[in-house]
């Protein structure tokens, strides 16, 4: 890079380091963004649970079909209804088996009945959080190298883009639509520098969550090997036990939820997340309940937790949380901030938006690179590596989304009982982008924008169409009954409808603009010419 | 209230950008003076402060910090479509933002 200034070997960074892997970071921006509302998408992924309507009794309901349903269990574990997730999840282990996160017998029920709701095989939005980093259908470790090489990458992009677009911050504020390439210039430092906070945080954040797993070496040297140690500081988790007692446990009923519930909601302002009851139906029960999420980001996974005798109802002694060191809290506040583990509707939406301007910012990226090069390649002549660029960039931004479409579709339509369902709508997902790729290269690149994102339209349009016809819990309904979980992502598919709708428009109209000029002796290129 | 934060930053990110030479010209029509610059630019940074006071006195300085950071991030932006798009409001729209976010801080 010799004879290159500061300016132009950070533009030179900033361009190939982008391009080389702009198309993973759209991947990795657009999944993560939907991450945000990852329950809330899992939810809507299981119409049939649409039903459960949560109220005052659901707690006393819920655990007298423990009772009914696994009288003999070593230990309950229920989820309670919350904003993000409507349905109750209930766990149990049988005697003599290790309570784990995803081993014993587990069951979604009726909030409103606790009658067993169906569950679809469905691995929900959590195909898309775990593709987000660590992609898929290859080793775990290998692929969150990759996802973490884009991580920096992009950090790299971030700081050399600031650097390289000199007039970022005089040009703040400014858009100039309609010309072209400058517009895409525009839009491109516009989406970067408006929320750059927010840009800088996310992929700071997600640098320090994937440098935890991958390179503990500094927390290895610092807690001298005791990762365990590390681990229990950093999470301390305390687990409901069973206060040691000698005698022989005999048969002895539940103590009443109800005030038990009421002490724990006068105490937490958001309420009661989760009721673990060890031993149920012994001498020996402890009903334990956990507080939903708290406020503060330092405390991620401490919220506080209540023990009460699982006969008499007495409120047992209660553990304090250990006190927080400053390497917990600071690496609690930054992963927080990345999983949202606490935050509210505000902040959820907040942030969904601002993923969206970052995946935004990745794809003006990539359709700058092509539209800058555009009147070098109409005089020179047509260039492979160009045609690619193109091809790839309809088939990542357009064809992701589409994807995308294609997996909530195959949650609707395959059925129910059949075999090796949720490993079906992951390889339809990919059938479907696929296809978008070969669609894009068979067609003329700007008929590929246009068809694709079309496509798009009108399969996220129909989405919620489809619960008209077949589910009970369609727009009407769930806007009528307040259900803005479920109205919530129906509406959200809509405003994708919308936008991708806006984008065929814009296409069209700048299509028949260049027809018009292209007609004339003398044009004017840039004006006319949208890029694609 | 996310709405009157929003419109406090909003009103803020609207003087700063009449603090810079090229929108004040589109807006006003005229050059700014220099005295003119700095006053908009501290009303515009103090607006901005302000926004994140509240926010933190509301949420507390974590959950606040990052509501901030994510309402400046739509402020701004619905300040560059109005500057694009209509350039003609702005100071109306600074009026009746100011106004919003005064109603939420008496």
């Amino acid at each position: 890079m010799n004879g290159m200034g500061f300016r132009q070997s950070n533009a030179w960074l900033h361009t190939w380091s982008g391009l080389l892997l702009g198309w993973l970071m759209y991947a990795i921006f657009v999944t993560g963004t939907i991450s945000f509302f990852r329950d809330e998408i899992s939810f809507w992924m299981q119409p049939e649970q649409h039903v459960s309507m949560a109220d005052e009794g659901t707690p006393e309901r819920v655990l007298s079909a423990m009772q009914k349903m696994a009288p003999d269990a070593s230990v309950w574990s229920v989820s309670l209804p919350g904003p993000r997730d409507a349905a109750v999840r209930v766990q149990w282990f049988d005697q003599g088996e290790k309570p784990s996160k995803f081993g014993g017998h587990r069951v979604a029920l009726d909030a409103g009945t606790a009658q067993v709701l169906p569950q679809r095989e469905s691995r929900g939005a959590d195909f898309l959080y775990r593709f987000h980093f660590e992609l898929y259908g290859m080793p775990r470790i290998a692929a969150r190298w990759i996802v973490g090489i884009a991580t920096m990458m992009m950090l790299i992009a971030i700081v050399s883009g600031v650097i390289t677009h000199k007039k970022i911050f005089a040009d703040f504020f400014t858009f100039r639509p309609r010309k072209g390439q400058r517009s895409w210039m525009d839009a491109h430092n516009a989406l970067a520098v408006l929320s750059l906070p927010f840009h800088f945080m996310i992929t700071y954040s997600g640098l320090l969550l994937l440098m935890f797993m991958l390179m503990p070496w500094g927390v290895q040297s610092a807690y001298n090997g005791d990762m365990r140690a590390y681990f229990n500081e950093r999470g301390a988790r305390v687990t409901a036990t069973a206060p040691a007692s000698h005698d022989q446990p005999f048969a002895a009923p539940l103590a009443e939820i109800g005030p038990i519930m009421a002490q724990a909601r006068a105490r937490w302002p958001h309420g009661v997340d989760h009721i673990t009851v060890t031993s149920p139906g012994t001498s020996q029960a402890v009903i334990e309940l956990r507080e939903r999420g708290a406020d503060s980001l330092l405390d991620r996974g401490r919220s506080e937790r209540l023990q009460f005798d699982g006969v008499s109802g007495v409120l047992l002694e209660s553990v304090p949380p250990p006190a927080l060191s400053p390497v917990t809290a600071t690496y609690n506040v930054f992963s927080s901030l990345h999983l949202l583990r606490f935050a509210g509707p505000w902040l959820r939406w907040l942030f969904f938006l601002a993923g969206f301007a970052g995946s935004a910012m990745v794809a003006t990226g990539l359709i700058l690179w092509v539209v800058k090069r555009l009147p070098q390649r109409r005089k020179q002549g047509s260039h492979i590596g160009h045609h690619l660029v193109e091809r790839l960039n309809v088939a990542t931004i357009a064809g992701l989304l589409l994807a995308v479409a294609a997996y909530f579709w195959a949650n609707r339509l395959l059925p129910v009982e059949m075999a090796a369902r949720a490993d079906w709508e992951i390889r339809i997902f990919f059938i479907a982008w696929a296809s978008c790729l070969i669609h894009a290269c068979l067609r003329p690149h700007r008929q590929a924008w246009i068809e694709q994102l079309a496509m798009v339209s009108i399969l996220y349009f129909l989405l919620p169409v489809y619960s008209f016809i077949y589910f009970d819990t369609h727009l009407l309904n769930s806007l009528a009954a307040g259900q803005w979980l479920v109205a919530g992502v129906d509406l959200s598919l809509w405003a994708v409808a919308l936008f991708s709708a806006a984008g065929v428009w814009f296409l069209r109209t700048r299509q028949a603009a260049s027809k018009r000029s292209s007609g004339a002796a003398t044009t004017v290129k840039g004006r006319s010419y949208a890029g694609l | 209230m996310p709405v009157f934060n929003i419109a406090l930053c909003f009103s803020g990110f609207i003087l700063l950008a009449l603090a810079m030479e090229r929108h004040f010209e589109t807006v006003i029509g005229a050059s700014p003076r220099r005295a003119q610059s700095a006053m908009l630019k501290v009303g515009g940074w103090a607006a901005l402060i302000l926004a994140a006071t509240r926010s933190i006195q509301s949420d507390g300085p974590s959950v606040g910090l990052a509501i901030w950071v994510g309402e400046l991030g739509i402020a701004a932006t619905l300040v560059a479509l109005l500057l694009t798009y209509g350039s003609r409001r702005v100071v109306l729209a600074a009026f009746v933002a100011g106004l919003l976010a005064a109603c939420f801080l008496g």
